[in-house]
């Protein structure tokens, strides 16, 4: 029933492909149009429409029994263009913010508002990046890709390492600020911290060296101690927690494929 | 009305407030200082990274091992050596290999790394290796993975088709590969176990976090659906051991065991400062 819709997702000829992009792009300004002009009080009930039918077809396919020769049921060949699918509505997002981007930044710079060449600088770096990475992909001339390159690797790639790696900092003076033994419990923790810290390092495994690797003794090496502490006392915990946190997404799970989910982003008028 | 003075400062009080400039330039001088002048320390390999290393070795020459590197130039440090050291022992033990990554940056570096270690151990893309590039949606392609790779991955990160490759050959689903190692900064690998690895039971999957990302992991090493764990540089340095390699991890230990060994000394400096003046006080 589904099979000339799945032939039609499929890679095409690069003949037609144009076609195929042209015919896109149409049908997705159309589609855009339709629904900012859609009333408001259509839009909840389609949202409402689409996450159930979207979820449905998971649900299905997994619950759905399967053929034992070709380990597959009715809806089995039809994951992978839903993956495509899943893949073009993650890029549309991607356009959405880019446009967001666009507007609120563009209006800053427009009316030079406090902090307007920040707003300029993200709007240069995101232009530059990409006409520079398309550049890279689609086109043979070398200075492209050596400024992507740049762009890329000897930029992009360095600040974000530069803003993590200041993460470092900021624990060793919080940690020496706030770390302060003023009860039992505070005092376990520090204990519990400094041993797994310990275990984590060469220069802990060295203070407990001369401890023989089997036997009971074995047991009071740092990096033993480290061990038991994860994998048993922490490994519990973390179990206990999951737990949790398994019951609770499969009820919100079910909230939102069933639309009955309230609150933020849920109530407000769209 | 006279003037108030000032409250002395005791040394206790000043011990448990250091200016945290001083903080700043001892913590750069203890990571700088052994890239520079190496501290060669005792290592143990821990069960974690040797399960991790066991479960590679058990794979029979020719298997089919799928790479994800979902990280970025933000956990770099810990990462890349991770993504290094794994790709060597496959490259090592002549296994196929396919990586890719849900992560830009990700997609890069990978390319950038399994390329200079497929030069080293004379791989050759598309018959030994390949690389699927950058692929968004995490679920939605682990999903489809499950039962249709080469749909999946019709092409790879330069836009080829991968249909033909040799590397590719006899891959159809899930069933057909020996492992995937995720090299990851996120909790990624509930992705994976929640939707890929229960679909083969005998896929092996190892997970290489960042090490803040490591405790939590333990649970699911321990009822064995994670076959090993590569915790951090730290793991990273052991597994660089196991494949006979000096690499990043190892150059980078002496400093983590420095900048350790500093936060430590500071929380039991600031601690002495504490309860001296708490006691003095009362």
């Amino acid at each position: 029933m589904l099979e000339p819709i799945v032939r039609f997702f499929s890679a095409q000829p690069p003949a037609v492909l144009p076609y195929y992009v042209a015919g896109a792009v149409v049908f997705s300004v159309l589609l855009i149009f339709v629904l900012i002009n859609l009333p408001s009080r259509m839009r909840k009930p389609l949202i409402a429409l689409v996450t159930f039918l979207a979820g449905l077809f998971y649900a299905a396919e997994f619950f759905l029994p399967i053929d034992k020769t070709t380990q597959k049921n009715v809806l089995t060949d039809y994951l992978v263009p839903a993956s495509k699918l899943g893949s073009l509505l993650g890029g549309m997002t991607l356009t959405l913010g880019i446009l967001s981007l666009l507007r609120v930044h563009g209006r800053n710079i427009a009316r030079l508002r406090a902090g307007w060449y920040n707003s300029l600088a993200l709007l240069v770096a995101m232009v530059a990046m990409v006409v520079f990475g398309l550049m890279d992909s689609y086109s043979a001339n070398a200075t492209a890709k050596k400024v992507f390159n740049v762009l890329f690797e000897g930029m992009l790639i360095n600040m974000d390492a530069t803003m993590f790696s200041l993460i470092a900092f900021y624990i060793v003076s919080a940690s020496y600020r706030a770390f302060r033994i003023r009860s039992i419990e505070a005092t376990i923790l520090m204990i519990t911290a400094f041993l797994v810290m310990l275990g984590q390092v060469p220069v802990g495994n060295a203070l407990t060296a001369w401890l023989p690797t089997e036997g009971w003794l074995a047991s009071l090496r740092v990096e033993n101690i480290k061990q038991w502490i994860l994998s048993q006392v922490n490994a519990a915990a973390l179990r206990a927690i999951a737990f949790g946190l398994g019951v609770g997404g499969l009820a919100i799970s079910l909230r939102i494929w069933l639309s009955l989910e309230r609150g933020a982003y849920f109530e407000k008028e769209i | 009305m006279t003037p108030q003075t000032p409250k002395q400062v005791t040394f206790w009080e000043r011990l448990q407030a250091i200016d945290r400039r001083i903080l700043y330039v001892l913590l750069l001088a203890v990571i700088i200082f052994p890239l520079f002048v190496p501290i060669r320390l005792p290592m143990v390999t821990m069960p974690s990274t040797l399960k991790l290393y066991q479960a590679i070795e058990s794979i029979p020459e020719g298997g089919f091992v799928i790479v994800s590197a979902t990280w970025s130039g933000g956990t770099r440090a810990e990462n890349m050596p991770q993504t290094e050291a794994i790709l060597r022992h496959l490259m090592k033990r002549r296994l196929r290999v396919a990586v890719f990554s849900f992560d830009q940056q990700g997609s890069q570096f990978s390319y950038n790394i399994a390329s200079r270690v497929a030069k080293d151990f004379g791989y050759e893309y598309g018959k030994d290796w390949v690389h699927w590039g950058f692929r968004p949606v995490v679920g939605v392609v682990m999903k489809s993975l499950v039962r249709d790779i080469p749909g999946t991955f019709a092409t790879d990160r330069n836009g080829k088709p991968t249909k033909d490759m040799p590397v590719m050959r006899g891959i159809k689903d899930i069933k057909n590969v020996d492992a995937i190692v995720e090299i990851a900064a996120s909790g990624i690998y509930m992705d994976w176990i929640g939707l890929v690895v229960g679909a083969n039971p005998k896929l092996k999957f190892g997970f290489c976090p960042t090490a803040v990302m490591a405790p939590e992991t333990y649970p699911y090493m321990d009822s064995g659906q994670i076959v090993g764990i590569m915790e951090g540089m730290r793991g990273a340095a052991e597994y660089e051991k196991l494949v006979n390699t000096i690499g990043l991890a190892t150059k980078g230990m002496g400093s983590i065991s420095l900048a350790h060994v500093l936060i430590m000394l500071l929380i039991i400096i600031g601690n002495i400062g504490y309860i001296v003046t708490r006691v003095r006080g009362s």
